[in-house]
């Protein structure tokens, strides 16, 4: 999960390097925008709406994958 | 205090990025703005985020950065501010997802020229109230039902010319004199 989350990550940003710790904010300095063109992303690979409000509390790649674990979706 | 709406200042330089980098931007402007020698405030955040300074009641700002620009608004009332490089997305697709049906059809008139134009509104009116991009952002539209833009009830915005590639967006309540400077 953590290469998928590097991938799109990498397509939408160009940044790179990602570990379970990195902080989308505080490390990687994205935006508003970023995020929501990252969700985008994130929703058409699993075929799925993730709710806007859940995604400002998601602040680290593992929040992201503990997120997606937790609404079944573990494999990339 | 202008009457006649909110004076800003809009502070501006490159960014390399990263939350350190944007706080030391932050108290160096602050300085520049009261004209203080320095700036060591305490900022404290609202209820869903925003942030303000503690003991500053009367200096208000709002803080964005995209590509490779920073910029900090600064008032003596609430306002929001929020740049944005034109970037590769489908923006069809994420104004469907995202955005009020009103602001798409909006868009769609348009064939989504004005994208990020209409997100800087957005961004702007949200950091203005401080809620954030907390709850759902198709449930206000910062288009009018007859399709004027940028326009909400209750607030004003003013797109701002900024450089190629760029869109930038100023909300407050009401809009007085606004000046970009370099920091």
């Amino acid at each position: 999960m953590l290469q998928l989350i590097e991938e799109i990550v990498y397509q939408v940003t160009g940044k790179n390097g990602l570990t379970y710790d990195t902080d989308f904010v505080q490390d990687l300095a994205l935006n508003s925008f970023d995020v929501m063109n990252i969700i985008g992303k994130f929703e058409d690979h699993f075929d799925t709406t993730i709710p806007t409000r859940d995604v400002w509390h998601l602040h680290q790649v593992k929040d992201v994958i503990d997120y997606l674990a937790g609404r079944g979706f573990t494999q990339p | 205090m202008n009457d006649q709406g909110a004076d800003v200042l809009i502070y501006t330089c490159p960014f390399g990025g990263g939350a350190e980098e944007s706080h030391r931007l932050l108290y160096r402007a602050a300085a520049q703005y009261t004209g203080a020698a320095e700036c060591r405030w305490t900022i404290s955040h609202g209820p869903k985020g925003k942030p303000h300074f503690t003991q500053m009641t009367d200096v208000h700002f709002s803080i964005t950065h995209s590509g490779a620009f920073w910029m900090c608004a600064f008032s003596d009332r609430p306002v929001g501010l929020d740049l944005q490089k034109h970037q590769p997305c489908q923006r069809e697709k994420l104004s469907k997802r995202f955005f009020h049906p009103w602001e798409d059809a909006f868009l769609n008139r348009r064939g989504y020229l004005n994208f990020f134009e209409l997100w800087t509104a957005k961004e702007s009116y949200v950091k203005y109230t401080g809620q954030g991009i907390t709850e759902e952002l198709e449930n206000f539209s910062v288009v009018s039902q007859t399709g004027e833009f940028p326009h909400l009830a209750g607030v004003q915005f003013r797109l701002l010319p900024w450089q190629k590639e760029y869109a930038l967006c100023l909300c407050a309540q009401e809009i007085g004199a606004v000046h970009l400077t370099e920091l």
